[in-house]
């Protein structure tokens, strides 16, 4: 097990094409450490360069106190698990696990050992004389975690591993790698575009646009604390509603299109030291509700809207309207009955005035007040 | 029914240019079964069965020495390109290096040269090293084949390239994942490009002519020619057929052993034969 340092690295392909921007991050000793991004945004050749399958243009990577940018990738005691499993077609699978360990000469004893150990712990036994054709997309899967275990690496490194993984199986094989994490307690970075992986399994998050670090946190603060537009609408699904527009007078209403929308006193002074009193604030489809539906607690302000969809999703429903310019999504309970938010109903919301982000008008970046938006410290919802 | 009629008589026209195929191959095996009499006649099967053709053909020359000469030369050079000229289509499909596209231009510019271009330098360099009338005339010139490069090029560029990095991070060298990666996947590639550079290596007359004048070193199609149009053969049909079959022999043995990974690489390929 090992940290991995990561300093002012930077990727540059041929003369002008930047991947990847000065990035500095520090992943600890057995952390579960994940970079989540859009397609392009870098994160996977970040973890090639950890790797070693990738140059690294500037900067430096550490793992442990050694400087690893010129130690070719057999010797830096990593294992990657690759997105189309890589599993050799022409080996078994014992033979697939053991590939690496017969190449460094570990003793047959030995390697017999650690593959059926990996093997009995990812329910592979029955498995080892198998050819990776005749195996189904879940058990590959588990093949190629197999094949990176047995060789104890400092580092496991994941390469969008459940991509080409059905809904069912991957929410399946995300619980089995977290419960592998917390059983060997190695570093893991994990690479991902979807936001609820992420979301779930990391123990803190990276996000990455266009090779840029937008922000390093925990899954909580990522969703709670966005440091900037562009996380607080890529974490988060149904993404965050964005309203673009500025101080309405002295009134200390959010002009946002036709709509005039109400902020909360700290929001709407942090708002006017913004250029020109604009900005863009953010509420999030769970912190729009409909008017009246909190037990006795009193409406800040409601809105009359027309449903423009409804759509249902088994424990939730979304209904989506337009509102100030923004194409909104609210949540609601389905067991409270969805007749009234038929498309094409008027009906009345309201915003949780608690839960509202402020976003800087040029730069996106988080200017809510007390450095950030107003994030309730508790758990509430 | 009519469906069934129309799948006869396509059947039957199948039947057909197969035997056209096969007719000649056919009449020339039987030939050499055949007096020398009855060789000219229409009549396909002999009235006796007769080895004196192979006889004459053994007694007149040395076909143990050309057929061991063929063998030589044609597996060394055939192992040779495998090896050489899969090196180079990894590296020009998995390596980055300078200069790469250009150089696998250059390689695709000599195949567009007919051999008789390069003919007359190769033959002064022979001269030059001192290879007349020696199996290095035969091999070196022939060890690599841009063809075959192009071949394993296109072939390797279909394997995924996180195999390869796997295999790199498992502690593998450039070699190895060749080696132990890439050749136990590419196998119908290796057999075309095998089987094609055997069979042309074997039934090369041109080159062994122009370097090769002892007649303990020539190769099996240099000396059936030199037998059929040297007189040697006395214009006995017979004989010269039989010297024809003696040197069929080994291609169809070996196109019977690997038909199917050949037909399955021409197929996937889309090289014709």
């Amino acid at each position: 097990m090992a940290s991995v340092q990561i300093s002012n690295v930077r990727k540059v392909y041929g003369n002008d094409v930047v991947a990847l921007h000065d990035i500095t991050l520090t992943i600890e000793d057995g952390e579960f450490f994940v970079l989540v991004g859009p397609s392009g945004c870098g994160k996977s050749t970040l973890l090639r360069m950890i790797a070693g399958l990738e140059e690294i243009s500037a900067g430096d990577i550490f793992i442990g106190d050694t400087r690893i940018n010129d130690i070719p990738p057999k010797n830096r005691d990593v294992a990657m698990v690759f997105q189309n499993y890589a599993l050799y077609p022409h080996m078994t699978v014992f033979e697939n696990m053991s590939f690496a360990l017969k190449h460094k000469k570990v003793p047959k004893a030995e390697i017999r050992e650690r593959v059926e150990e990996a093997a009995r712990i990812l329910e592979l036994d029955e498995l080892l004389q198998r050819k990776p054709h005749a195996l189904s997309g879940g058990q590959r899967q588990r093949v190629a975690v197999g094949r990176a275990m047995v060789r104890n690496p400092n580092v496991f490194l994941f390469d969008e591993p459940l991509s080409n993984l059905d809904a069912k199986l991957r929410m399946q094989m995300r619980v089995e790698i977290s419960r592998l994490h917390k059983q060997l307690q190695t570093t893991i970075i994990y690479v991902t575009h979807d936001q609820v992986e992420a979301m779930t399994m990391g123990s803190r998050i990276v996000v990455l646009q266009e090779g840029r670090l937008q922000q390093v946190d925990t899954p909580y603060n990522l969703y709670r604390r966005p440091a900037n537009l562009f996380v607080a609408g890529f974490i988060g699904s149904p993404a965050m509603n964005f309203f673009s527009g500025g101080l309405s007078g002295d009134s200390g209403a959010f002009a946002a299109g036709e709509a005039q929308l109400a902020l909360p006193a700290e929001v709407a002074a942090a708002l006017a030291k913004l250029p020109g009193g604009k900005g863009t604030i953010g509420v999030r489809p769970e912190h729009i509700y409909p008017a009246g539906s909190r037990n006795g607690e009193p409406d800040d302000a409601i809105y009359k809207v027309t449903v423009d969809v409804l759509e249902p999703v088994g424990s939730d429903a979304y209904v989506y309207f337009d509102l100030g310019g923004c194409h909104c999504c609210m949540r609601v309970d389905p067991s409270q009955g969805l007749e009234a938010f038929a498309a094409g109903n008027t009906i009345q919301v309201a915003f949780d005035q608690r839960h509202i982000s402020l976003f800087h008008p040029e730069s996106g970046a988080d200017s809510g007040p007390d450095s950030g938006l107003r994030v309730p410290t508790g758990e509430e919802g | 029914m009519i469906r069934a009629i129309l799948k006869g008589l396509f059947y039957l026209v199948l039947a057909g240019a197969a035997a056209t195929f096969l007719y000649p191959f056919i009449w020339m095996v039987l030939g050499t079964l055949k007096p020398e009499v009855e060789i000219a006649g229409l009549k396909l099967w002999p009235s006796t069965f007769t080895l004196e053709s192979y006889r004459a053909v053994f007694s007149k020359i040395p076909v143990g020495r050309a057929f061991f000469n063929s063998m030589l030369v044609s597996t060394l050079v055939t192992a040779s390109v495998l090896l050489l000229s899969s090196i180079t289509g990894y590296a020009l499909s998995r390596l980055t290096f300078k200069g790469r596209d250009i150089i696998f231009g250059l390689l695709l510019f000599t195949m567009m040269l007919p051999f008789q271009i390069t003919l007359i330098p190769m033959y002064v360099l022979m001269v030059k090293f001192h290879w007349i009338d020696t199996y290095q005339a035969l091999i070196v010139p022939a060890m690599v084949s841009a063809f075959a490069i192009l071949i394993f090029r296109q072939s390797f560029k279909t394997i995924p390239g996180d195999l390869i990095d796997s295999a790199r991070l498992d502690g593998c060298g450039e070699l190895e994942i060749l080696f132990r990666i890439i050749w136990p996947l590419s196998k119908p590639a290796l057999i075309t490009v095998g089987i094609l550079t055997f069979v042309n290596t074997w039934n090369d007359v041109l080159w062994p002519i122009i370097v090769i004048r002892d007649q303990s070193m020539m190769t099996m199609p240099q000396m059936v020619a030199l037998y059929a149009v040297g007189g040697q053969a006395e214009a006995q049909v017979g004989n010269i057929l039989a010297a024809a079959t003696l040197l069929a022999v080994p291609i169809i043995i070996a196109y019977l052993i690997f038909q199917k990974y050949f037909i399955e690489s021409m197929a996937t390929s889309g090289l014709k034969g």
